[in-house]
């Protein structure tokens, strides 16, 4: 089935000399730094991929794969079309690049998917994942055509109808959701395509496009922001410089993706770097020479606050960092809000805040060039309304600090009071960074979790430096839908007056990012509206959200469910439509490379239709032909008409000029010649428009908190009334209800290389290659009578959901906690049923089963994890 | 009938090695799964029954050491130099080739298992359609060798945890690890001296 694939990886990385900057002393202005990225192996192979051409009978093209990439011309002289992608297995975004003879259609025996060989793309390398891509493209559980369900819900009957008969009807259903509810109760949500639906929602005037972010990044998000502003100041995202770590601790990520970062990392490792990690199991990547530190669910905060009591006590803070960048200096009143000018003169302003000068002896703003910040004042200020009673942030944090002593962090986490200690000294004398992780939302308490990791990045001061924690900056790729100024445009300037409601997550959790609990908060209890209609793009429902019965009852009252996807899914069986949506390998897009410290911009070209049988079409295109038989008026504002009916014009004629229009405006934006940068996304598949640079944040652009300073003391919340001390704490995991007898365990999810996504889950060799099986202890498999390979019987503490499953002795988690692999188990899906083959991903837990939607008031932030009882089957 | 490659006075002229680095390994399973593509594709939807997985060259085995501590192997042929397996094949289909790789010449195997069972690493799994044991190198792997290429599961480590060359080469990469990096082999008591050397790390 499916074309031969081979896995290559370049195992010649060339030497290099970049120019980076750095940071200087902490107030001087950011300087060239050079860098050396030596190669991996000296002398080691070049990449090598001609013997396996030979077998696919292309030997002729082997010549023109070289180490230093691929020579496009050269293929194409011979009869072959190099195209590039990127992987849409998971969010890494990994490079792909795929080789076909030109003479005949790209498919199943004319198509080899490859890494992307250039040494510099940078996220070079596939998976699992990645590599089982064909074997998803040629999935049997390919959506094949439109499907109308016949059955009742939950039954996963359906009939095979036409394209046209599937979209009037889901666009006559949605007008009578429209007429009868409003725009508002319609939602829709995904995973990565939050685009794509814009172009139907916003014409509509729907505003509920809801990801589920919050049982992903959420806390983090929010974390992140509370402590260093949002969008960190314009940088997208933050990450440690993996390739110059010295020392770097992970809280509960495994990172095994993207695969850029993972061979930094493994380069970093390679000079001598010392990789440990915080988590309830051990990630695959910590056999590697890492340290694993089995801590208990949810005490991650604790451990951090330890740590940070540590550098505070023995003084192995960075004092320069903290006393000029970050707000432990700031004065604090005794009811933990801020001191600032407006406290102090009748016209201060209330966005500068007050410091104690150790010199002057005198109350200074912190945005005063020459102040001398005192860390330990304590006593009384003159205010505009009389002496005020003022102790600086930082004595409130020694004061907080003394909670956090090693021996009951020890009893809270579990790990001994020695390596905390121990990791403290280690960081601060290797210059260390803690992960600011990703997938987050595990306990309920996982905002503090983040805040508490930052907090111990704040005292290291390893902050946009290499080697220590990074900031992304913007690629400047415009997208190809904007909503500004009360406006809806496409990149071409096509749209329309728009002004929509705030969705129904951000109405109940104001912090939030994406709270999809809220919408079946709306489905089921019509709060604070109903929401009676909803199209899924992507988005594998019972595998994603939390506490699955209660997603059943939602999904059984909606009116209207369709869904659009590549593979057969669990949630088809609840759809009243099932839609057949083309694959990233059959999709135009440009897309910035994600997780890396430079930005860069991929192209991903149409690398081949679907496979025969299969009738998938563009989201795009179905967006607006649902729009176009509800108002056609809306639809042409887009530009949008009954001329792209037909999938291939659409292709050719709508989304292509949108995509090289967007091309075009990256080029301008960097100043850069288009077609050059044209002609440099087509031969190499990406192209790289920033190096990593370091010195700026917030050495010389400030944060985005309210100080503009690094925020150990969150002022954000504390000035929202969300709290009323800023500092990180630990609060015992309130999602879920905490095990406590002999049979009770914690359960904790997470995920592999290897099937741990929504589409890869559904490659045929994933069910051989991915582990479905209940992890145990040794210590907990001998309570229970139970060895390896045994049937157990678990029953959620909160759901009382019961399932049997299969367990695995291991000492990968510790004592008192079982771990399942996320995605890979307990898929209940009638395609998967109906097909003998896909036996083996029926087996196993859906973690969602045992967890609740306990969901934080503040943040929206949900949780994966739960507890369990559990006994011999 | 010669067989392929074959040791041309019974010396082999190279002795091809595996290295893998168990210091920098990180588990991801891309060796596993190349290998399996590279050399047995058409298994790469199907069960391998014996192993219960994906039918690979390299078994993957988790485990604990005497502290508790989680431990991993990635076990393959050893392409031993006092191999066993071709002592005890009654055909004459198992052999040290050229290289000093351990084959199996299907033409003359009659499915017997003796290799499978004189192995000490356990290293064979059967294929359903053929019935003849199959294990590492597989054919694919071969052609890369051939075409003066690294073996699948090197090309995929992403983490450069693996490496192949020539012991008899005093300047191969392998030499050089062997020469400057603690090393250690499978069951050395066995007396089979095996050519997969587990690098513990500088």
């Amino acid at each position: 089935m499916g074309a031969a694939i081979l896995i290559t990886v370049n195992t010649t990385m060339l030497v290099k000399e970049s120019t980076i900057t750095r940071k200087g002393d902490s107030m001087s202005p950011a300087r060239p730094y050079p860098v050396s990225r030596r190669g991996f192996l000296a002398g080691g192979a070049a990449l090598s991929v001609g013997a396996l051409l030979a077998r696919q009978g292309w030997a002729d093209a082997e010549p023109y794969f070289r180490a230093d990439g691929i020579d496009v011309a050269g293929l194409e002289r011979n009869g072959y079309r190099i195209r590039h992608t990127i992987c849409h297995q998971c969010g890494a975004g990994c490079g792909l690049t795929a080789l076909a003879r030109a003479d005949e259609p790209a498919g199943a025996h004319n198509l080899l998917i490859l890494p992307n060989q250039h040494p510099d793309h940078p996220q070079r390398g596939y998976c699992g994942r990645g590599a089982t891509t064909m074997f998803t493209w040629n999935s049997p559980l390919r959506v094949k055509n439109p499907l109308k369900r016949v059955g009742p819900r939950g039954s996963g009957t359906f009939e095979e109808i036409s394209w046209n008969q599937a979209l009037d009807e889901i666009a006559e259903r949605i007008k009578g959701i429209l007429e009868r509810d409003g725009a508002r109760a319609l939602a829709a949500t995904t995973h990565d395509f939050a685009t794509d639906l814009q172009w139907l929602m916003w014409p509509l005037g729907a505003p509920n496009i809801v990801k589920q972010s919050s049982t992903c990044n959420t806390a983090g998000v929010v974390g992140r922001k509370w402590l260093m502003g949002k969008s960190y100041s314009k940088h997208s995202t933050v990450d440690p410089d993996y390739e110059r770590v010295n020392y770097v601790l992970f809280p509960g990520r495994s990172l095994n993706a993207p695969m850029g970062a993972v061979q930094r990392l493994a380069q970093a490792r390679e000079k001598g770097a010392k990789v440990v990690f915080l988590n309830p199991a051990m990630p695959d990547v910590a056999f590697a020479n890492g340290e694993w530190l089995a801590c208990y669910p949810g005490t991650d905060a604790a451990f951090m606050l330890g740590v940070a009591r540590v550098l505070v006590e023995e003084g192995r803070y960075d004092a320069t960092f903290v006393r000029q960048h970050t707000n432990l200096p700031f004065l604090i009143h005794e009811d933990g809000k801020p001191v600032t000018e407006a406290d102090l003169t009748p016209e201060g302003s209330s966005d500068r805040y007050a410091m104690w000068d150790a010199t002057r002896s005198v109350t200074v703003l912190h945005d005063e060039p020459d102040a001398n910040p005192d860390l330990t004042f304590e006593g009384t200020i003159p205010g505009r309304n009389g002496p005020i009673r003022v102790e600086t942030a930082w004595r409130r944090f020694e004061t907080h600090l003394a909670d956090y002593g090693a021996d009951r962090v020890a009893e809270i986490t579990g790990i001994p009071a020695r390596d905390v200690i121990r990791i403290a000294r280690e960081l601060a004398e290797m210059n260390g960074v803690v992960e600011d992780t990703w997938y987050n939302t595990r306990n309920g308490n996982d905002t503090d979790v983040i805040m508490a990791l930052m907090t111990v990045n704040g005292l290291l001061g390893n902050i946009d430096q290499p080697g220590g924690l990074g900031f992304k900056p913007s690629a400047k790729l415009p997208g190809i839908l904007t909503n500004a100024d009360g406006r809806a445009t496409t990149i071409l300037g096509d749209g329309f007056d728009l002004s929509l409601d705030p969705s129904v997550d951000k109405l109940r959790y104001p912090e939030t990012n994406g709270t999809f609990a809220a919408v079946l908060d709306a489905i089921l209890d019509e709060d604070p509206y109903p929401i009676t209609g909803m199209i899924l793009l992507g988005a594998t429902l019972f595998h994603r959200d939390p506490n699955t019965r209660r997603l059943e009852q939602a999904l059984e009252k909606l009116e209207l469910l369709v869904n659009i996807d590549v593979v057969r899914q669990e949630v088809d069986d609840w759809s009243d439509y099932v839609l057949p949506s083309e694959m990233f390998l059959e999709r135009e897009n440009v897309s910035a490379v994600g997780w890396t410290l430079g930005a860069s911009v991929a192209r991903q070209h149409r690398i081949t239709p679907p496979p025969e049988g299969v009738d998938a079409r563009p989201h795009e295109w179905i967006m607006l032909e649902i729009l176009r038989r509800i108002q056609p008026e809306r639809a042409l504002m887009f530009g949008y008409d009954e001329r792209y009916a037909d999938p291939e014009v659409f292709h050719r004629d709508f989304l292509a000029p949108l995509h090289e229009a967007r091309i075009d405006a990256l080029a301008d934006a960097w100043q850069r010649d288009p077609e050059a940068m044209r002609t440099e996304l087509d031969e190499h598949g990406f192209v790289t428009l920033a190096e990593p640079t370091f010195g700026r944040l917030p050495y010389e652009t400030p944060f985005g908190t309210p100080s503009g300073r690094f925020e150990i003391y969150a002022l954000e919340p504390i000035l929202k009334g969300y709290r009323s001390d800023g500092f990180a704490q630990h609060v015992a995991p309130n999602a879920y209800t905490l095990p406590g007898a002999e049979d009770e365990l914690y359960l904790v999810n997470g995920k592999s290389p290897i099937g741990s996504s929504g589409v890869a889950s559904m490659a045929f060799p994933t069910q051989y290659l991915a582990d479905n099986a209940l992890w145990l202890h040794p210590e907990d498999a001998t309570r229970f009578g139970l060895e390896d390979g045994d049937e157990a019987l678990i029953e959620g503490l909160d759901t009382g959901w019961t399932a049997t499953t299969s367990v695995r002795v291991t000492p990968r988690v510790r004592a008192g906690v079982a771990y399942i692999q996320s995605y890979v188990g307990g898929n209940r899906g009638s395609a998967l049923r109906e097909d003998a083959r896909f036996a083996k991903r029926t087996r196993g837990l859906n973690p969602h089963w045992f967890s609740t939607s306990t969901v934080d008031p503040v943040t929206g932030s949900n949780a994966n994890n739960a507890s369990i009882r559990i006994r011999r089957a | 009938m010669a067989r392929p490659n074959e040791a041309k006075n019974g010396t082999p002229s190279r002795r091809l090695a595996h290295l893998w680095d168990e210091s920098r390994c990180i588990a991801c399973g891309a060796c596993v799964l190349a290998c399996t593509m590279t050399n047995q594709p058409e298994m790469m939807a199907r069960e391998e029954k014996g192993w219960g997985g994906l039918a690979s060259n390299i078994r993957r085995i988790e485990s604990a050491n005497e502290q508790g501590r989680p431990t991993l192997l990635l076990v393959q042929c050893q392409h031993c130099d006092d191999a066993p397996c071709v002592r005890t094949c009654p055909f004459g289909a198992v052999y040290q080739d050229d290289d000093g790789l351990i084959r199996l010449d299907a033409r003359r195997c009659a499915g017997c298992s003796y290799c499978v069972t004189s192995c000490p690493y356990n290293v064979r799994w059967f294929h359903p359609d053929t019935h003849v044991p199959a294990k590492c190198m597989g054919d694919g792997c071969l052609d890369l060798i051939a075409h003066d290429q690294q073996p699948a599961c090197v090309q995929a480590c992403p983490a450069m945890a693996r490496d192949f060359g020539d012991l008899n080469d005093p300047e191969s990469s392998v030499s050089e690890t062997l020469r400057t990096q603690r090393s250690r082999r499978l069951l050395e008591s066995a007396g089979t001296e095996p050519k997969y050397f587990i690098v513990e790390g500088s």
